[in-house]
Order: structure tokens, then C-alpha cells, then sequence
């Protein structure tokens, strides 16, 4: 029997009556809070206090039952909690894609540990320059033509297996990315699992926020898996654009400009591992 | 170049738009000769399918000539006559290598609508709204074809035109309907919708070894091309009571194999359509599921209901219990074209096959709003509205 994975989808358990997510403290305050907001909802009736009463009800429910959803969506994941412990981060934000390309994963991973080959594929980045052995500053241009860069460090911890991105010092909102390579199942190729971690500080409000802006980065990450497969297995990006102008992506629309050069790398022919 | 363009829900106008050019190595470009209209469009137009913009060229379904390819494809030059399937493959994923095109991973430039709506992207289908690629449509003088060495087919002489535009949809469309459902020799099946998806579905239904099709729609018209073109027995649902006639006619068993070639914008006449039509003109749900509801109770126990009628979304008051119950295999999807072209063209060259007859109102480009006008409201007898751009 193969040993269950950890997953970066797993989540703390629903809460329920006999498994309640609040502590004493949290359900008294909760109890208190909600009762005095319907007997002053029900003193002042009316509009303004008939509010009150739902309110009150469900802070007094919340603490009667010790169970809470919004509690439990800012609850730091298992992989989450893990993944601060080892880091020494006070808060992260983590989220994972993966897809299997239908390449040996030699291939696959010669293809990624190339940064231009990457940076090709993203339609804001617009040079990526060798700062030092292992470091890369990446320039993209961002809304309103402000040009951004980031310094990242690249590293290989298991040959062929894993690729390591960290952003460099001084960076405001660390990152962390991890790219693992792993050979699929029945000659399928070659399975890629992307975690991609953020920094989250100032507690649950930080949590929150970066959840919401992580939509966005899966999204990316989405549309950054698919070329990178589009790219090894077909030798071409698919695009829907009448011209090789006015791209856009889902942040904003660029002003045109040429269209991205095929990234300069020719898939070898001969199909799957 | 000029083409037909959608801008709204039942809003259509050809416009003059920019000609396309090859941005990757395996595109071809394809002067359009012929382009149909296909039922499918009808769910554009009435703004179900969403992710439409404004500008964006419908159509789908055409032939041509190559003018220009990229410096990847191998298979075509310019001059030569060609077919499209309009669901794009690549040839090269792991689907396609199966041969199952409609499943590529790899032709869809916007993942993220199906993504998010399916669980995983969905392909790439020319001209049909940005969730499925945003493809420019081939109602235009001129198209890109992407992976133009897997979904161009050359034409075979002896094929005519007015044969081989239907190559790139209706025909594969319905002969995909019919395989799916596994056809066993002296199989009674039942086809819904008797448009040209529904017709080429009923002649691929006798190719494969049906003993009896029964076709179920309620335009006469259609009814008749079913039975004169097509070799069915017709039953109009609008004078009919469809399961007991289908229980009639097959011994009270029910068809072996039932196929919806209807989809989303089902009509019927009982209480379950009126009620689907009122959730979904009050956007609760996207599909109207009289066919598939009507297929599903009909089909004999431990048959197999396949369905290549369009559906979007979500349907609300499916009969999940019939198909556990009665054992039934329901297979469905988008059509992989690829695999079937050349054997739907040596069809057609034998004569076993001949779809012309769908073409009934061959148009010029600049008349395309009035062309779907008629066949959306079924005027006139259209059944396929062509468009020759100028």
C-alpha cells in the first residue's frame, strides 16, 4: 500500500456540536454578545432593531453550538501550518496546480530549469537577467507602464526531481515556489505539482487578503501549466488572437506590441516516456 | 476581409473586420468557400452560451482552400481543398493520441471558464465564445486554423462541395452520436432532433447495422427528409405520445439505443418544458432537459442513451434514478471529427452517404443575418443555410 501524500488541498474538518472550533472564551463572549444584541434589538423594534435580533441570534448560536465557518475558512491549513513551522514564517498563504505533460521527465525538467524558457510563456514578463550563480532578476511590466522586477533565487534540491524558486533579501512579501517532478503513471509522461507560497502577515485580516489575491495567482498559475504543456507537447502556445498584437491576460491589456517570440526550445519528437 | 459577427443576444451584423495572419508554426489560413450555419449557433445567438463579446465571428462548420501555412505544417500547401473539423486537436496530447480530439488539452488558449465550470479546460471549438478558445468563426472570407496538420482534411475528388462542407460538423456529429451508442446488428434506435445533426445521425444509425431508426421532432419537413432521406419511421411529438409510441414499436422493450441530438433548447409539450422554460428564461439553470429526460425514460433496460446535443451547464430534474435502475450507459460529447473523416468521405465516395440534401438555402455572406433569421425561426423548410463569401 503507497503511502497517502500530503496534500496542500487538505483543510481543517467541518465543525459541528461535538466537534466545535471555538474555545470557552470565544463561545462565552460569542453567548453574551448575541444575547445582549436581541434583547436590544427587541427594545428597540422596528427596523433598526428586528437587525439587531438575526444578529444577536446567530453570535448566540455561534456560541452555543462552539462551531464557526468563517473561523474555520481563516484557519490555516495542515500544509499551511506545516510549511510556517519549517520556514519560520508567521503567516503563509499557499496554493498548489499540477499537470501531467506528456514527456519524459529529463525533458520536462530541462525545459523548466531554464528561466527564459518560463519567463517566454508569461505574457507580462519582459526580460529575465542573470544577476549571479543561482540569481535571477525577472522585470515585468505591471499596470499604468510601471516596470517591476523581482530578485529570485533558483535552486535545485533533487536533481531532475524538484525546482526551488525563493524571492531574494529585502523582499517586502516573501515567496516561496516549489516545482516537483514526478514520473506518471502507465508511460503518461511526467506529473508536475507547483506549490507557490506567500508570505501572509497582520494575522487573520493578511490571511484574508492573500487568499483573495491567491485567486488570481492560481489563475496565473493555471494559464502558466497549460503553456508549459501547450509548449513541450506541441511545439507552439494555441492562441486565439486574429494578430500578434494586442495580447491580453487577466490582469490588464497590454499595449500592443510584437507578438512573444516561440521560446527557444524545439520539443524533441517521439511522444511520451 | 468581411464577416458575420455577433453582438449581442439575436443580434447578428456583418461588419468589415481585420484579415487573421499564422502566429504559430502549425496554422494554416483557409480562403472560406462554404460556411453552414449549425444548431449549435442558435445557443450563441440566444445568448445561453456565455463568454461571448461583442465583434466575436460565428460559424464553425466549412470548407475551402488553403492560401498560407506556417512553417510546421507538413500535410498541406497552399491551393489545396480542404475540410475543418471544427473541434480543435492537437494532435499530440495524451487524449488525442487516443483519438478521443474533443478532449485535447492542449487548443484551449482560456482554461480558466471550463476550468472553473467542468473541473478541468475543455478544448477548443472554432468560433464557439471565449470559455471554448475564443476562435475566431469561419463566417469570414478567410480563418486560422490552428494544428492545421491534424484538423484540415483534403478533399477527396469525386467529393463535391456541397458534401464536404458538412464533413466539418453535421456528419461526424452524428456519426459520433451513433457509434457512441454501441450499435448491435438488428438494434431499434431512436433519434431526437431531425436537423442535420439528427439526419446524419439517423444514416450513421444504419451504417453501423440499426435494423429500424425511429426519429422524434416537430417540424414536417424535417420529419419527411427523416423518412424519405433517411430511411426512418417519424413521429411528431406535437401529435404523438412519444413513449407510447416507442414502447409500440418495440414490443414494449423501448429503443435499444436512444440519441439526443437536440441539447439545451429542447421544446416539448409537457409540463417539464414549461417549467425548464421558465427557469431558464429566469437564468436558475441552462438547459432545457425534455429530450434527455424523454430518452433516458424510454430507453430499454440496460441500453445506452448517447448525446451530442449541446448542453452547457446545469440541469435541473435529472433522472439519475432511471439510469441506475434501468442500467443504462449514457455516453456523451463533443465530436472527435478527426477520427472519422476519412472513413465519412469514403462513404460518401461509395454513395452510402450523401449529406448534400441538408444544404437548402445556399446565400451569399452579406445575406448571413437573414440565413439565420430563417433557420432560427424554421422558416421557409431551412434546414442548413450556406454561406459562399465574395
Amino acid at each position: 500500500m503507497s503511502e497517502r501524500p500530503k496534500l496542500v488541498a487538505s483543510r481543517a474538518a467541518v465543525p459541528t456540536p461535538s466537534h466545535p472550533n471555538l474555545g470557552t472564551p470565544e463561545r462565552t463572549v460569542s453567548l453574551l454578545a448575541g444575547t445582549l444584541l436581541i434583547a436590544n434589538g427587541l427594545r428597540q423594534g422596528g427596523l433598526r432593531g428586528w437587525p439587531q435580533v438575526l444578529l444577536g441570534a446567530c453570535a448566540a448560536w455561534r456560541g452555543y453550538s462552539g462551531t464557526c465557518r468563517i473561523k474555520r475558512a481563516l484557519t490555516h491549513t495542515p500544509f499551511e501550518q506545516a510549511f510556517e513551522q519549517d520556514r519560520d514564517w508567521s503567516g503563509s498563504k499557499i496554493i498548489s496546480r499540477s499537470i501531467t505533460v506528456g514527456k519524459p521527465r529529463e525533458e520536462v525538467f530541462a525545459f523548466c530549469r531554464n528561466p527564459g524558457n518560463l519567463g517566454a510563456l508569461v505574457p507580462w514578463i519582459d526580460a529575465i537577467e542573470q544577476t549571479g550563480e543561482h540569481t535571477y532578476r525577472w522585470v515585468a511590466h505591471g499596470p499604468m507602464d510601471k516596470t517591476l522586477h523581482c530578485d529570485i533565487e533558483q535552486n535545485e534540491p533533487k536533481d531532475g526531481r524538484k525546482l526551488h524558486w525563493t524571492a531574494g533579501p529585502g523582499t517586502r512579501f516573501k515567496h516561496d515556489i516549489q516545482m516537483h517532478f514526478n514520473d506518471a503513471p502507465a508511460g503518461r509522461g511526467t506529473q508536475l505539482k507547483v506549490i507557490v507560497a506567500c508570505q501572509a502577515p497582520l494575522g487573520a485580516a493578511g490571511y484574508a487578503l492573500a487568499a483573495a489575491i491567491s485567486k488570481f495567482s492560481d489563475k496565473a498559475l493555471l494559464h502558466l501549466l497549460r503553456s508549459i504543456k501547450q509548449q513541450l507537447e506541441t511545439g507552439e502556445v494555441s492562441t486565439n488572437r486574429m494578430h500578434a498584437s494586442g495580447t491580453k491576460d487577466f490582469l490588464f491589456v497590454h499595449p500592443a506590441k510584437e507578438a512573444p517570440q516561440t521560446p527557444p526550445y524545439q520539443p524533441s519528437t517521439g511522444g511520451n516516456a | 476581409m468581411r464577416a458575420l459577427t455577433w453582438q449581442g443576444p439575436n443580434q447578428l451584423q456583418v461588419e468589415t473586420v481585420d484579415d487573421p495572419s499564422i502566429l504559430n508554426p502549425r496554422d494554416a489560413i483557409v480562403r472560406v468557400q462554404m460556411s453552414s450555419v449549425c444548431g449549435s449557433d442558435l445557443h450563441l445567438l440566444g445568448g445561453y452560451v456565455p463568454t461571448m463579446q461583442a465583434g466575436d465571428i460565428i460559424g464553425h462548420e466549412f470548407m475551402g482552400e488553403v492560401v498560407e501555412v506556417g512553417s510546421a505544417v507538413r500535410s498541406f500547401s497552399k491551393g489545396d481543398r480542404v475540410v475543418t473539423v471544427s473541434i480543435i486537436g492537437c494532435g499530440e496530447c495524451e487524449h488525442c493520441r487516443r483519438s478521443d480530439f474533443s478532449c485535447c488539452d492542449n487548443s484551449n488558449p482560456n482554461p480558466s471558464a471550463t476550468d472553473i465550470a467542468y473541473g478541468q479546460p475543455a478544448c477548443g471549438i472554432i468560433g464557439y465564445s471565449h470559455a471554448f478558445g475564443g476562435y475566431a468563426g469561419s463566417h469570414a472570407t478567410y480563418i486560422r486554423v490552428p494544428f492545421a496538420d491534424v484538423n484540415l482534411f483534403s478533399i477527396p475528388d469525386g467529393v463535391r462541395d456541397e458534401q464536404a462542407v458538412f464533413v466539418s460538423d453535421a456528419v461526424p456529429t452524428g456519426y459520433f452520436a451513433a457509434d457512441n451508442a454501441n450499435i448491435q446488428r438488428g438494434d431499434t434506435v431512436a433519434v431526437w432532433g431531425c436537423g442535420g445533426v439528427g439526419l446524419m445521425a439517423i444514416s450513421s444509425a444504419y451504417l453501423l447495422g440499426a435494423e429500424r431508426v425511429i426519429a422524434i421532432d416537430r417540424l414536417p419537413d424535417r420529419l419527411q427528409l427523416a423518412e424519405e432521406k433517411a430511411g426512418a419511421i417519424a413521429l411528431n411529438y406535437e401529435t404523438t405520445d412519444v413513449h407510447a409510441a416507442l414502447l409500440e414499436l418495440t414490443g414494449g422493450r423501448g429503443p435499444d439505443r436512444c440519441i439526443d441530438c437536440v441539447g439545451m433548447e429542447a421544446h416539448g409539450t409537457e409540463i417539464d418544458y414549461f417549467y425548464d422554460k421558465t427557469k431558464q428564461m429566469m437564468r436558475l439553470h441552462t438547459e432545457r432537459g425534455t429530450v434527455l429526460r424523454q430518452s433516458i425514460r424510454a430507453c430499454r433496460k440496460g441500453g445506452t442513451v448517447s448525446v451530442v446535443g449541446v448542453y452547457g451547464g446545469l440541469l435541473d430534474k435529472f433522472p439519475m434514478g432511471a439510469i441506475v435502475n434501468k442500467s443504462l450507459t449514457l455516453r456523451a460529447g463533443q465530436q472527435p471529427g478527426q477520427r472519422y473523416v476519412e472513413r465519412l468521405f469514403e462513404h460518401i465516395q461509395k454513395g452510402e452517404l450523401d449529406p448534400s440534401y441538408l444544404l437548402t438555402h445556399p446565400m451569399g455572406l452579406e445575406q448571413s443575418v437573414e440565413g439565420y433569421a430563417m433557420f432560427k425561426e424554421k422558416t421557409q423548410n431551412c434546414l442548413r443555410a450556406v454561406f459562399r463569401p465574395e
